[in-house]
Protein backbone atom coordinates (compact mmCIF):
# COMPACT_ATOMS: atom_id res chain seq x y z
CA UNK A 1 0.00 0.00 0.00
CA UNK A 2 0.82 3.92 -0.76
CA UNK A 3 1.67 5.55 3.06
CA UNK A 4 1.21 8.68 3.07
CA UNK A 5 4.38 10.74 5.03
CA UNK A 6 2.84 14.68 5.39
CA UNK A 7 2.75 14.70 9.06
CA UNK A 8 7.06 13.83 9.02
CA UNK A 9 6.99 16.40 6.80
CA UNK A 10 5.10 19.12 8.51
CA UNK A 11 7.09 18.45 11.68
CA UNK A 12 10.60 18.82 10.21
CA UNK A 13 9.02 21.87 8.25
CA UNK A 14 7.40 23.02 12.10
CA UNK A 15 4.20 23.95 10.36
CA UNK A 16 1.13 22.99 11.74
CA UNK A 17 -1.55 20.72 9.94
CA UNK A 18 -4.55 23.76 10.13
CA UNK A 19 -1.76 26.10 8.65
CA UNK A 20 -0.91 23.45 5.63
CA UNK A 21 -4.64 23.12 5.19
CA UNK A 22 -5.03 26.48 4.77
CA UNK A 23 -2.11 27.24 2.55
CA UNK A 24 -2.89 24.48 0.31
CA UNK A 25 -6.70 25.51 0.38
CA UNK A 26 -8.18 22.41 1.29
CA UNK A 27 -10.35 21.75 4.42
CA UNK A 28 -8.87 20.41 7.71
CA UNK A 29 -11.09 17.05 7.54
CA UNK A 30 -9.45 16.34 4.05
CA UNK A 31 -6.30 16.66 5.47
CA UNK A 32 -6.83 14.28 8.29
CA UNK A 33 -8.44 11.79 5.52
CA UNK A 34 -5.42 11.93 4.03
CA UNK A 35 -3.03 11.99 6.71
CA UNK A 36 -4.77 9.15 8.28
CA UNK A 37 -4.18 7.01 5.21
CA UNK A 38 -7.72 6.79 4.44
CA UNK A 39 -7.91 8.61 1.19
CA UNK A 40 -8.46 6.36 -1.55
CA UNK A 41 -6.47 8.57 -4.35
CA UNK A 42 -4.62 12.14 -4.79
CA UNK A 43 -5.27 14.90 -7.18
CA UNK A 44 -1.82 15.84 -8.77
CA UNK A 45 -2.72 19.62 -7.98
CA UNK A 46 -2.57 19.02 -4.45
CA UNK A 47 -0.23 17.28 -4.04
CA UNK A 48 1.89 19.37 -5.95
CA UNK A 49 0.80 21.97 -3.59
CA UNK A 50 1.83 20.13 -0.65
CA UNK A 51 5.30 19.88 -2.26
CA UNK A 52 5.25 23.38 -3.15
CA UNK A 53 4.01 24.31 0.61
CA UNK A 54 6.75 21.87 2.40
CA UNK A 55 9.57 22.28 -0.32
CA UNK A 56 9.88 18.46 -0.77
CA UNK A 57 9.25 15.95 -3.27
CA UNK A 58 6.76 13.43 -4.20
CA UNK A 59 8.60 10.70 -2.88
CA UNK A 60 9.50 12.52 0.85
CA UNK A 61 5.19 12.39 1.44
CA UNK A 62 4.62 9.35 -0.32
CA UNK A 63 5.89 5.82 0.37
CA UNK A 64 5.60 2.25 -0.89
CA UNK A 65 5.10 -0.63 1.58
CA UNK A 66 4.85 -4.17 0.48
CA UNK A 67 1.75 -5.34 2.46
CA UNK A 68 -0.75 -8.00 2.08
CA UNK A 69 -4.06 -6.40 3.30
CA UNK A 70 -4.26 -3.52 0.65
CA UNK A 71 -7.21 -3.77 -1.46
CA UNK A 72 -4.85 -3.68 -4.51
CA UNK A 73 -3.39 -6.86 -3.52
CA UNK A 74 -6.40 -8.42 -3.28
CA UNK A 75 -7.47 -10.19 -6.29
CA UNK B 1 -41.92 24.66 -14.24
CA UNK B 2 -39.70 22.26 -13.23
CA UNK B 3 -38.49 22.93 -10.35
CA UNK B 4 -36.33 20.34 -8.00
CA UNK B 5 -37.64 21.39 -4.70
CA UNK B 6 -41.02 21.10 -5.66
CA UNK B 7 -41.12 17.94 -7.25
CA UNK B 8 -39.62 16.06 -3.93
CA UNK B 9 -42.93 17.92 -2.38
CA UNK B 10 -45.37 16.75 -5.11
CA UNK B 11 -43.54 12.96 -4.73
CA UNK B 12 -43.84 13.56 -1.33
CA UNK B 13 -47.78 14.50 -1.16
CA UNK B 14 -48.27 11.67 -3.83
CA UNK B 15 -46.65 9.04 -1.34
CA UNK B 16 -49.05 10.79 2.00
CA UNK B 17 -52.21 10.06 -0.65
CA UNK B 18 -50.94 6.39 -1.47
CA UNK B 19 -50.95 5.61 2.36
CA UNK B 20 -53.88 7.18 2.82
CA UNK B 21 -55.89 5.53 0.11
CA UNK B 22 -54.63 2.05 1.23
CA UNK B 23 -55.28 2.89 4.73
CA UNK B 24 -58.70 3.59 3.83
CA UNK B 25 -58.96 0.76 1.75
CA UNK B 26 -58.15 -1.63 4.51
CA UNK B 27 -61.10 -0.44 6.76
CA UNK B 28 -63.50 -0.51 3.70
CA UNK B 29 -62.38 -3.89 2.73
CA UNK B 30 -64.98 -5.71 4.22
CA UNK B 31 -67.08 -3.98 2.22
CA UNK B 32 -65.00 -3.76 -1.11
CA UNK B 33 -64.69 -7.82 -0.91
CA UNK B 34 -68.74 -7.99 -0.91
CA UNK B 35 -68.70 -5.90 -3.59
CA UNK B 36 -66.37 -7.61 -5.57
CA UNK B 37 -67.63 -11.16 -4.57
CA UNK B 38 -71.25 -10.51 -5.02
CA UNK B 39 -73.63 -13.10 -4.49
CA UNK B 40 -71.62 -15.38 -6.24
CA UNK B 41 -69.40 -16.28 -4.42
CA UNK B 42 -70.45 -15.40 -0.56
CA UNK B 43 -70.85 -18.85 -0.06
CA UNK B 44 -67.61 -20.08 -0.95
CA UNK B 45 -65.62 -18.88 2.46
CA UNK B 46 -62.27 -20.49 0.70
CA UNK B 47 -61.95 -17.25 -1.34
CA UNK B 48 -63.45 -15.17 0.60
CA UNK B 49 -60.98 -15.94 3.37
CA UNK B 50 -58.47 -16.33 0.63
CA UNK B 51 -59.08 -12.91 -0.19
CA UNK B 52 -58.87 -11.03 2.89
CA UNK B 53 -55.08 -12.60 3.93
CA UNK B 54 -53.62 -11.53 0.42
CA UNK B 55 -55.09 -7.86 0.89
CA UNK B 56 -54.60 -7.13 4.39
CA UNK B 57 -51.05 -8.45 3.72
CA UNK B 58 -50.39 -6.30 0.48
CA UNK B 59 -51.60 -3.56 2.47
CA UNK B 60 -49.41 -4.48 5.14
CA UNK B 61 -46.40 -4.40 2.57
CA UNK B 62 -47.82 -1.21 0.80
CA UNK B 63 -47.90 0.86 3.71
CA UNK B 64 -44.54 -0.44 4.56
CA UNK B 65 -43.07 0.28 1.22
CA UNK B 66 -44.52 4.18 1.78
CA UNK B 67 -43.20 4.59 4.47
CA UNK B 68 -39.54 3.63 2.85
CA UNK B 69 -40.53 6.02 0.24
CA UNK B 70 -40.95 8.99 2.68
CA UNK B 71 -38.00 8.09 4.33
CA UNK B 72 -36.11 7.69 1.05
CA UNK B 73 -37.24 11.23 -0.03
CA UNK B 74 -37.15 12.81 3.46
CA UNK B 75 -32.96 12.02 3.06
CA UNK B 76 -33.35 13.92 -0.47
CA UNK B 77 -34.29 17.21 1.19
CA UNK B 78 -31.84 16.98 3.59
CA UNK B 79 -29.30 16.33 0.95
CA UNK B 80 -27.86 12.55 1.84
CA UNK B 81 -28.53 11.33 -1.56
CA UNK B 82 -25.65 8.47 -2.34
CA UNK B 83 -25.82 6.85 0.60
CA UNK B 84 -25.88 2.78 1.71
CA UNK B 85 -29.00 3.83 3.70
CA UNK B 86 -30.87 4.62 0.77
CA UNK B 87 -29.80 1.35 -1.16
CA UNK B 88 -31.01 -0.28 1.57
CA UNK B 89 -34.10 1.16 1.52
CA UNK B 90 -34.64 0.83 -2.06
CA UNK B 91 -33.58 -3.16 -1.29
CA UNK B 92 -36.67 -3.65 0.93
CA UNK B 93 -38.99 -1.80 -1.34
CA UNK B 94 -37.86 -4.57 -4.29
CA UNK B 95 -38.74 -7.45 -1.29
CA UNK B 96 -41.88 -5.26 -0.45
CA UNK B 97 -42.78 -5.64 -3.92
CA UNK B 98 -41.96 -9.23 -4.06
CA UNK B 99 -44.00 -9.87 -0.84
CA UNK B 100 -47.24 -8.60 -2.80
CA UNK B 101 -46.38 -10.61 -5.64
CA UNK B 102 -45.46 -13.94 -3.93
CA UNK B 103 -49.35 -13.19 -1.87
CA UNK B 104 -51.10 -12.39 -5.36
CA UNK B 105 -49.76 -16.03 -6.89
CA UNK B 106 -50.88 -17.67 -3.67
CA UNK B 107 -54.69 -16.19 -4.64
CA UNK B 108 -54.32 -16.60 -7.89
CA UNK B 109 -54.87 -20.37 -6.99
CA UNK B 110 -58.48 -18.99 -5.55
CA UNK B 111 -58.86 -16.43 -8.59
CA UNK B 112 -57.23 -17.00 -11.67
CA UNK B 113 -56.90 -12.99 -12.79
CA UNK B 114 -54.57 -12.61 -9.84
CA UNK B 115 -51.56 -14.14 -11.30
CA UNK B 116 -51.45 -10.96 -13.84
CA UNK B 117 -51.51 -8.99 -10.80
CA UNK B 118 -48.54 -10.94 -8.83
CA UNK B 119 -46.75 -11.06 -12.54
CA UNK B 120 -47.01 -7.03 -12.50
CA UNK B 121 -45.46 -6.73 -8.67
CA UNK B 122 -42.76 -8.90 -9.50
CA UNK B 123 -42.10 -6.87 -12.65
CA UNK B 124 -41.91 -3.80 -10.69
CA UNK B 125 -39.82 -5.66 -7.90
CA UNK B 126 -37.24 -6.18 -10.56
CA UNK B 127 -37.06 -2.57 -11.94
CA UNK B 128 -36.82 -1.76 -8.28
CA UNK B 129 -34.42 -4.43 -8.06
CA UNK B 130 -31.92 -2.97 -11.11
CA UNK B 131 -32.25 0.59 -9.67
CA UNK B 132 -31.12 -0.66 -6.17
CA UNK B 133 -27.61 -2.14 -8.12
CA UNK B 134 -27.01 0.97 -9.98
CA UNK B 135 -28.07 3.55 -7.24
CA UNK B 136 -25.15 0.98 -5.14
CA UNK B 137 -22.81 1.56 -8.09
CA UNK B 138 -23.35 5.32 -7.72
CA UNK B 139 -22.61 5.11 -3.92
CA UNK B 140 -19.18 3.62 -4.86
CA UNK B 141 -17.81 6.01 -7.30
CA UNK B 142 -19.41 8.84 -4.82
CA UNK B 143 -17.37 7.00 -1.91
CA UNK B 144 -14.39 6.91 -4.21
CA UNK B 145 -14.82 10.38 -5.04
CA UNK B 146 -15.23 11.72 -1.23
CA UNK B 147 -12.39 10.02 -0.52
CA UNK B 148 -9.59 11.61 -3.29
CA UNK B 149 -7.88 14.63 -1.94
Amino acid sequence: MIVVNVDVMLAKRKMSSGELAQRIGITQANLSILKTNKAKAIRFSTLEAICRELKCQPGDILEFCEDEDSPFNRD
Amino acid sequence: MYDKYKSTIVSIAATFLFAALVTVACFLLPFLVKLYLGEAYTDAAGIRTALYICLYFSAASSLLLSYLLLRILFNIRKAVVFARENVRYVRYISWCCFAISAAFFALGFFIPFSFVISFAAAFIGLIVRVVKNLLNEAVDIKEENDLTI
